[in-house]
């Protein structure tokens, strides 16, 4: 009877683990002539680890699963009738803020919202009438798919549940909504903002950093390596995976990996230790373990915390909407915790 | 367990007195007879030897390989509060583990024997009259409706929650003609049943309380603090102390009810005594530590594989084993996984089945 709760309780958190990105470039727009040549694009054949989808013209009500597809859609030019309910870092509308700022200032509706997680609400998806289901980046089960797939084409995740790179979930939106170009032009965007950001802060170029989450199981840390998005943003803005860290092979089929904190020595080298949390209590629960506490990059105040769930959200993803979004408000706090290195 | 004629009255001959006459003189003796004191003593001896390497390894080995003079020389700059190098850290960082596997072990280890004596049952665990589940449920609604956190006063809240569910599954189990075991046990898993859908129920529909039970749920001696050593030490203490003194009780109790009125035993107010002693235990582990499985269920069967069945001997020497058992447990899991840890829940589970199987086997080859 222990057992059966504390399985169900890992499961919340893999989905919170597992973030990665999606999108387009929000400043770049989509092509706007793109509806003309958008046709010529289909049918489409998009093949999943679930199965295959196959589109047979530019789809217009568009149902989006799991992370980041909806900031794609949106940044693609198609705004979706509904979403899966975002319960973590959500603004009121249960979905991101920047999707929502896109949306209104496109002057679209904004779209439903329906029950996702392990339980997902079909028969919302159902009265939503879609033409085609965006799930990327997502956990749903093979028989989700089976029903959803039967209801319209719908596009899973290449391999494994909740791990697709960012750049790939754009090509595949890009393809699947039947505007290869704008997801290329959005590809490149994010790259571009991302260099730009670079280049205006050279004091990043260089620095050595990890990225960590405590409040798992107690005296141990998950670290997120290179494929994760949030590492991924990061090196981008020229910064580098420490050492002694990148030698940490991931566990199978993610992007993380397990740090006991008796093994913390290998981060004693870090210049910048990013890290979120839930919330404060779990901030407190994390930082008072000694072995936390003595990482050089904590004594010394090096560090970044994302407590603001949104800033979390938007710098654990790489999406045309994402990426400018939480490039004002992530920069300054890298800058404060770059500010202590030395 | 069957228990012949014979054994019950040198149960109560050794009850009335004399406890060093039935078996030191005969060490060949089969092992229903009761322990003599001198081969007691030895057990008890060889159990605190155990038990203090395994405190010493707790401190000494894990992840971050120290000498022997390291390991001395951190604790001594902890003590004087002088310096601080990553290896006087890592020292450290051992010391509360350790201390609670101390508490833990123990107070698992004697509910564990409290609950399978009272309840007559050879599967019992502190699981099985619901303690845990009353604990985690008692934490949940805290964390739920009256905005607890997980590292503050876990023991204020999992305590009247285990407590509760003991005297509410007790009360369950007592019909007219009073609890046995099997309706001890069938209640037990009932309340704990509908206390852990309750549970699930809370913490899916609440993301913010499933995170911070996930965190407690998670039985573990790393990562916590000497707070939590200091919150539920004088629980334990209690605990501990009303347990070991309930030995003859239990023995008494293990001859029948009628056998122990006869004896001068109130059945009745024993069983709720010591109902409530092994929730104290259970309690004060659970808040300390998080659920930890197996050690109550194997350390008793362990132990009562050399000591048969008296329970003076079997209570106190199961409160050296079990924490003994647990900190190697510990140890094993910083080691095996690196440079991850495993859970200590997890290795107990797997380094109690296969000491549970052999403790059984030998138990039958003597019986």
């Amino acid at each position: 009877m222990k057992r059966a709760p504390i399985a169900a309780f890992l499961a919340v958190p893999a989905v919170l683990l597992a973030l990665s990105g999606c999108g387009a470039d929000a400043g770049e727009g989509p092509a706007s002539d793109s509806s003309e040549t958008a046709s010529e694009n289909f049918p489409v054949t998009i093949e999943s680890a679930l199965g295959e989808a196959v589109i047979e013209q530019k789809p217009e009500r568009v149902v989006t699963i799991g992370w980041g597809s909806a900031d794609t859609a949106v940044a693609l030019g198609t705004t979706p009738v509904g979403v899966e309910e975002v319960t973590w870092g959500n603004d009121e509308h249960g979905n991101y803020p920047w999707v929502t700022e896109a949306i209104e200032e496109r002057g679209d509706e904004l779209p439903a919202t329906f029950t996702g997680g392990q339980d997902i609400d079909i028969d919302a998806i159902v009265a939503l009438e879609p033409d085609l289901i965006l799930a990327p980046n997502s956990g749903i089960t093979q028989e989700d798919f089976d029903v959803l797939n039967e209801l319209a084409p719908t596009v899973a995740y290449p391999e494994q549940a909740w791990n697709i790179k960012w750049d790939d979930q754009i090509s595949l939106i890009g393809k699947a909504l039947g505007e290869p170009d704008a997801a290329k032009d959005a590809v490149d965007g994010i790259g571009q903002s991302l260099a730009d950001s670079a280049a205006e802060h050279p004091e990043f170029a260089g620095k050595t950093f990890a990225y960590v989450w405590g409040g798992g199981a107690p005296g141990s840390l998950v670290l997120y390596n290179e494929g994760d998005a949030r590492v991924d943003i990061l090196t981008a803005l020229g910064m580098t995976v420490a050492p002694e860290v990148k030698d940490i092979p991931s566990s199978e089929g993610s992007f993380t990996s397990d740090l006991g904190l008796e093994s913390a020595g290998k981060l004693n080298d870090v210049d910048v230790l990013f890290t979120w949390y839930n919330d404060e209590a779990e901030q407190q629960r994390t930082e008072e373990q000694r072995l936390f506490a003595q990482i050089p990059a904590v004594e010394r105040g090096s560090v970044v915390r994302s407590l603001d769930r949104q800033v979390g959200m938007a710098s654990s993803f790489l999406t045309p909407l994402s990426v400018p979004w939480v490039l004002d408000r992530f920069e300054p706090m890298i800058e404060e915790a770059v500010a202590k290195v030395d | 367990m069957p228990r012949s004629t014979s054994s019950i009255n040198q149960r109560i001959l050794a009850e009335a007195g004399n406890p060093g006459a039935a078996g030191a003189d005969a060490p060949a003796a089969p092992r229903r007879q009761l322990l003599g004191a001198r081969r007691g003593t030895v057990l008890l001896a060889a159990g605190v030897g155990v038990l203090l390497l395994a405190v010493v390894t707790s401190l000494a080995v894990g992840a971050h390989q120290l000498s022997p003079a390291e390991v001395a020389a951190s604790l001594w700059t902890e003590i004087t509060g002088t310096g601080s190098t990553y290896a006087d850290d890592v020292v450290a960082s051992r010391v509360p583990r350790t201390v609670l596997g101390l508490v833990a072990g123990a107070a698992l280890a004697v509910a564990g024997v409290m609950m399978q004596g009272l309840t007559r049952n050879p599967l019992a665990d502190p699981g099985i009259l619901g303690v845990n589940a009353g604990a985690a449920a008692a934490m949940v609604t805290g964390m739920a409706f009256f905005g607890l956190g997980a590292t503050s006063a876990n023991v204020w809240v999992a305590l009247p929650g285990a407590v509760l569910t003991v005297l509410v599954v007790y009360a369950l189990a007592s019909g007219r003609r009073g609890a046995t075991p099997v309706r001890l046990v069938l209640a037990g898993t009932v309340i704990s049943a509908v206390l852990m859908s309750y549970i699930q129920a809370v913490a899916l529909t609440r993301p913010d309380v499933f995170t911070m039970y996930r965190f407690w749920a998670v039985g573990s001696l790393s990562g916590r603090t000497m707070e939590q050593a200091y919150e539920v030490l004088p629980f334990f203490l209690v605990g501990l102390v009303a347990a070991l003194a309930a030995g003859r009780s239990l023995n008494a109790l293990a001859l029948g009810e009628e056998a122990a009125a006869s004896l001068g035993l109130h059945p009745q107010a024993a069983k709720i005594m010591g109902a409530l002693a092994a929730a104290l235990l259970c309690a004060s582990a659970t808040a300390a530590v998080g659920p930890i499985g197996f050690v109550g269920l194997a350390v008793p069967h362990i132990v009562r594989s050399f000591t048969g069945p008296d329970h003076r001997w079997l209570l106190l020497i199961s409160a050296v084993v079990g924490p003994a058992l647990l900190l190697l447990a510990d140890v094993a899991g910083r080691l095996v996984a690196q440079p991850a840890e495993l859970l200590t829940g997890v290795v107990t589970a797997l380094l109690g089945a296969p000491l549970l199987i052999l403790a059984v086997r030998r138990m039958r080859a003597v019986a």
